[in-house]
């Protein structure tokens, strides 16, 4: 799969960030990626060595806008990439 | 922290303050603190997300601007207990640059320093004016007038006359009044509604209707109809004549008050008239007596206060303007000043009423004023009477607003005799030293005459 089109935005939320200590970094990916697809993709982007990914389909939650039937969001993968020894990834500019 | 001291001869110092980065930082990461508890960002609980997350989330800026507020004043403070400062009234700050060194600069007003002149020696022998008869007379007219009755009468219209008419008015066809049964006092002094109005009037029976037309005052408040002809139709439905009650001592008798014949009451009122002057002549020669004081004191007094108390009194004035849905800018502009003339007429007149404060309480300590408790009660007392406007003297500050106050006035009163030259009547510890003082000043003119 073309890397560049594996990763979708970083997850940043308080749990993501208690993770980034431990050198784990966590996306929303396509969910046709592969665990291998992500961790291309990753090296790709960020020049880090992977050391594992683990991946987990979210099921997309049940939304109501205003009176309108509720409808279902779509399903999404998310993915837990542990790098190496020592590698770090800067998410966003400044920190 | 550096500081740099910079002390001008009118009692204000500057302070240049510097701090470095890592304070800052620690003020950064405060504000980083409240800044989440505050806001809610996606993913974090309220007061949990990490200061880069705050950062990105809230901007930079705005976490500057949250730790400068926090930071400044304490930077301030602290430099002025470093420095052995004693300020009065808030330093004025301004904020020379942010990052990454904080640079303020503080503009800090001491105490003011007041050197009386030589009041003691400064003399008014003005007499208060004296009563004439005819002042009496006069006053007399007055009570008599307020006394009179009005009496419905059956005749024509005299000037004088308290008429009961309706009345129509148009200007080029446009209603101008329209009036059912309103009482009009009619006189020569009376312009309302046109000039020569009640002269119109004059010989008017009742019943009678008068068509006539005036040209209304060039100063009439509609403006479009202002100097412009009137018609007016007008009915008289009544007439009331005005009955003075004769001067006789049943006159003195219907007035409140204990005079029984009218000598008694003409004396009460020259009384009452003399006691009226001097009081008038004793305001008059505070005033000048502490213009000259003001005059000949050297003040030395901060110029960031009266720049403060001015900036205090405009809000006053715009606040109490918009109470009455006024624009203060609007009203600067009726009066014909630009706002930056009538910020500097201000600023005089702000300089002036300080520095006349400064003397006075210069005054009182020179003179060992003294305020006893009853004495602000019993003013406050007379405060509070119903009338007077509502204000909450239960709080300690305003207890000791009252008391300064009373300092003053007792201050103002012992620069009047003293320039009056009456001895207080009540001997003081004050009085002692003033008299010996004065002696011993006598005693050396002597020494250096002999």
């Amino acid at each position: 799969m073309n890397p560049a089109k594996v990763l979708k935005r970083p997850l940043i939320t308080e749990q993501s960030t208690l993770l980034q200590e431990s050198g784990k970094y966590v996306f929303e990916v396509d969910v046709r990626a592969t665990k291998a697809d992500i961790a291309a993709a990753v090296t790709w982007a960020f020049d880090v060595k992977v050391r594992s990914v683990n991946t987990s389909r979210m099921k997309g939650k049940m939304k109501q806008y205003g009176r309108s039937r509720p409808s279902k969001q779509p399903d999404w993968k998310k993915a837990i990439v542990s790098l190496g020894l020592g590698e770090s990834i800067q998410l966003f500019e400044g920190t | 922290m550096k500081i740099s001291r910079e002390d001008t001869p009118d009692r204000q110092v500057a302070l240049h303050i510097e701090v470095d980065e890592d304070r800052l930082d620690d003020y950064m990461r405060r504000a980083s603190q409240r800044v989440s508890q505050r806001v809610s960002i996606p993913g974090f609980r309220k007061g949990k997300a990490p200061r880069a997350i705050v950062e990105r989330f809230a901007g930079r800026d705005y976490l500057l601007d949250q730790a400068l507020e926090a930071l400044v004043p304490t930077l301030v403070g602290e430099a002025i207990e470093e420095q052995g400062l004693d300020p009065v009234g808030l330093p004025q700050v301004i904020v020379r640059e942010r990052e990454p060194v904080v640079k303020v600069d503080a503009i800090i007003a001491l105490s003011p320093e007041v050197k009386l002149g030589d009041y003691a020696s400064i003399r008014f022998d003005d007499e208060p004016e004296a009563v004439t008869d005819s002042d009496v007379r006069e006053s007399l007219e007055q009570l008599r007038n307020s006394q009179a009755t009005w009496e419905p009468v059956e005749r024509a219209l005299e000037s004088g006359d308290l008429a009961t008419i309706t009345l129509q008015g148009h200007v080029a066809g446009k209603p101008l009044l329209d009036l059912n049964d309103v009482e009009f006092l009619t006189g020569e002094e009376n312009a309302i509604p046109a000039p020569g109005f009640s002269e119109e009037l004059v010989g008017m029976q009742i019943g009678e209707t008068r068509e006539f037309t005036l040209a209304l005052a060039e100063d009439y408040p509609a403006r479009d109809m202002a100097g412009k002809d009137a018609k007016f139709s007008v009915t008289v439905n009544g007439l009331k004549q005005k009955n003075l009650p004769p001067v006789d001592d049943d006159l003195a008798k219907s007035l409140a008050g204990d005079s029984d014949t009218l000598e008694e009451l003409q004396a009460h009122i020259r009384r009452m008239l003399e006691s009226r002057s001097e009081e008038a002549l004793n305001q008059s020669l505070q005033q000048r007596i502490l213009d000259v004081m003001v005059d000949d004191a050297d003040i030395r007094m901060a110029p960031v206060l009266v720049k403060q108390e001015t900036q205090r009194t405009l809000r006053e004035r715009r606040e109490a303007l918009e109470r009455d849905n006024l624009n203060l800018e609007r009203y600067i502009h009726a009066t014909g000043m630009t706002v930056d003339q009538y910020v500097s007429q201000l600023e005089t007149e702000v300089s002036r009423r300080l520095r006349q404060t400064l003397v006075m309480d210069e005054l009182a300590e020179a003179e060992n004023v003294e305020v006893t408790d009853g004495e602000v009660s019993a003013e406050i007392e007379k405060l509070s009477l119903p009338g007077q406007e509502e204000t909450d003297f239960s709080s300690d500050a305003a207890r000791d607003a009252v008391r300064r106050a009373l300092m003053r006035r007792g201050a103002l009163d012992r620069a009047l005799k003293l320039a009056r030259q009456e001895k207080s009547p009540i001997w003081t510890p004050a009085d002692a030293g003033r008299q010996t003082g004065r002696q011993t000043e006598s005693k050396q003119v002597i020494t250096m005459e002999t």
